[in-house]
């Protein structure tokens, strides 16, 4: 758990490093906020704390605080990027049982060298086919954005399930998990191999259990931590791949957020979309060690083994 | 007699790298990767030789016109882009970049992780407790968002691209050679080394250095898969180098002129020779996978 904590720490150091070097850039903006006489490192630890507490400062650009452009597109992203984790997982993780289990020949050839294309193909690039083949030449799903231009969400929850939000949805989380499957898929396999011999194994066959049932009800309990070590990794990688896929599908999201940031130089935006992030990485990452805990009660009773 | 000891003890390297290479070719999959990633590097070589055309110049037909959106035709081979360039030199003169900056970011990745974990491993205590947290600090950050900062305070230039990629990507070659340290410290050459005399770096260099040149190797073609992505995604937002050809850049001019569902001619080549060759990479990893994890071969 300590792991946990020092992990949280590097968010901040590394976006304190950057704001120096922006701040000179655009002097008339935060002198004219700041005031003259104020030294460097006092603006920074004023900065700091406005950061800590949520006031990220006005975007050029918008002309409105950062919140309000950042706020909605933060669940945005969240749900695009949660949903796809959660079912390449699922399913990689599925898949990869199933291919470790039966070592039949040419299932599993196919299987481990699909998964390798997959892994290699650039996200975009699997996009742009995606969306070319089934937005464009099939016409069976809108090609950009969460919404319909007509559409108009009457609450909350209504903005995120509704059919026409399901509709948009489809697309970019195909190829999320397109993306994101064939990892968990190659470790699920290999963790289930080195399972597969163990004699507990063995045991649950001479009971005459079947043979699914031994492998989901056993086999998989135990194969699983690697999955789960996995997926903080996974998370972190797949912000930004996450950034690649709202590109090309038009998600507002914060990757999207922050790439437009950049070209349109405004620099509180991004400044705070890479402060979002990093917050976001580490919570989810936090999340899953605690979930890793849960999970192996040889880490929390260590003692009494 | 002093120089032959010296120069049989770093043949031990030579000869590791002979077995790493026959590793690499009695697997059929790696032997394929192999030559998939020769293939590039003999196209990058040679490029200006072999594309037909300037990848940034402008082709013009006998009317005078700009040969705009042109799909695949003799005279070229992969059809022309919005601006009027061939996209077949550009795919070609693209395999450079690529190239070069999947192998000097993988090499740079491979120094600095491998160096990394062998000192962290080797001598334990404090070292290694903070080596290790710096590696979490960069463990923490995701690639892009981080990358798009960092371009963005100074000039896109493919030596910032590099710079980036070595930059964050060399966190799981540390932690992997660390692991590998751990386990070789406490074998008996080591302590036959260090009985013998050797000094700590001779010992790290020279005897345990070769026994983890396999994974070496290993995180070598991946950091050129990671180098060549990574390329391709800062590109394709943008962020590339904006003098050269890469394919990520043709992925974002295509993306960018909104005509990639109709321009397929241009849309295809660059994603599938980045694809290609990253599964080559892969590939080349995979036969090392049987090694490492002997349980995996197939009875």
């Amino acid at each position: 758990m300590l792991f946990c904590l020092f992990r949280i720490m590097p968010g901040d150091p590394t976006v304190l490093m950057l704001h120096g070097d922006l701040r000179v850039e655009d002097r008339q903006y935060f002198l004219a906020r700041w005031g003259l006489n104020q030294p460097m490192y006092k603006q920074y630890v004023i900065y700091v704390k406005n950061f800590l507490m949520g006031d990220y400062g006005g975007s050029f650009y918008y002309n409105k605080p950062v919140i309000d452009v950042l706020g909605e597109k933060i669940v945005n992203s969240v749900v695009l990027m949660g949903t796809s984790i959660v079912i390449a997982i699922f399913l990689g993780g599925l898949l990869g049982a199933l291919f470790g289990w039966r070592r039949s020949g040419w299932m599993e050839k196919i299987g481990i060298t699909g998964a390798l294309v997959l892994r290699s193909m650039p996200i975009y690039w699997m996009g742009i086919l995606i969306l070319s083949a089934f937005s464009f030449w099939l016409g069976w799903f809108p090609g950009r954005g969460m919404h319909s231009l007509t559409f108009s969400a009457k609450s909350f929850l209504a903005n995120y399930f509704s059919l026409d939000f399901l509709k948009h949805l489809v697309l970019p989380l195909l190829c999320a998990i397109f993306s994101y499957l064939s990892d968990p898929l190659m470790i699920m396999r290999s963790s289930i191999l080195e399972v597969y011999g163990e004699d507990f194994i063995e045991m649950a066959k001479a009971k005459g259990l079947k043979e699914w049932e031994v492998m989901i009800k056993h086999g998989m309990r135990n194969a699983i931590l690697p999955l789960i070590t996995y997926t903080s990794l996974l998370v972190g990688f797949a912000f930004g791949g996450q950034l690649l896929l709202e590109i090309v599908f038009s998600w507002p999201g914060i990757g999207r957020e922050m790439v437009l940031a950049v070209s349109h130089q405004d620099y509180p935006v991004c400044q705070a979309s890479f402060f979002l992030t990093a917050m976001v990485v580490i919570v989810m990452n936090l999340v899953i060690d605690i979930l890793y805990v849960y999970l192996d009660p040889r880490i929390a009773y260590g003692k009494r083994y | 007699m002093l120089s032959k000891s010296r120069t049989h003890e770093w043949i031990i390297y030579w000869r590791r790298i002979e077995e790493v290479l026959r590793i690499i070719f009695k697997d059929s999959l790696g032997a394929t990767g192999f030559i998939f990633l020769g293939v590039f590097i003999v196209i990058a070589i040679f490029a200006p030789h072999i594309a037909p055309f300037d990848p940034f110049e402008v082709l013009y037909d006998h009317h005078g016109a700009i040969i705009r959106f042109h799909p695949p035709s003799r005279d070229f081979w992969f059809g022309t882009t919005q601006f009027g360039h061939d996209v077949f030199s550009q795919v070609i003169h693209g395999s450079r970049v690529a190239i070069a900056v999947g192998f000097l970011s993988a090499l740079c990745i491979v120094l600095i992780g491998t160096n990394i974990g062998l000192i962290s491993g080797y001598y334990g205590g404090w070292i290694d407790g903070f080596l290790m947290r710096t590696t979490d600090v960069f463990y923490g950050i995701p690639f892009l968002p981080f990358a798009i900062v960092l371009i963005s305070l100074s000039k896109p230039s493919i030596g910032m691209v590099v710079l980036v990629i070595s930059l964050l990507m060399w966190r799981t070659t540390a932690r992997v050679i660390r692991s590998q340290v751990l386990t070789l410290r406490e074998r008996k050459f080591v302590h036959a080394a260090r009985s013998s005399g050797a000094s700590d770096l001779k010992i790290i260099y020279l005897h345990i250095g070769p026994n983890i040149l396999s994974m070496t190797f290993l995180y070598m073609a991946f950091g050129i898969s990671w180098g060549v992505l990574g390329e391709a995604s800062l590109s394709f937002i943008g962020l590339g180098d904006p003098y050269l050809v890469s394919w990520g850049r043709m992925l974002n001019e295509v993306f960018i002129s909104g005509r990639m569902m109709r321009a397929w001619w241009w849309t295809l080549p660059p994603g599938a020779c980045i694809s290609l060759l990253v599964v080559g990479c892969f590939m080349i990893g995979r036969a090392f996978e049987e090694v490492a994890n002997p349980r995996l071969k197939r009875e």
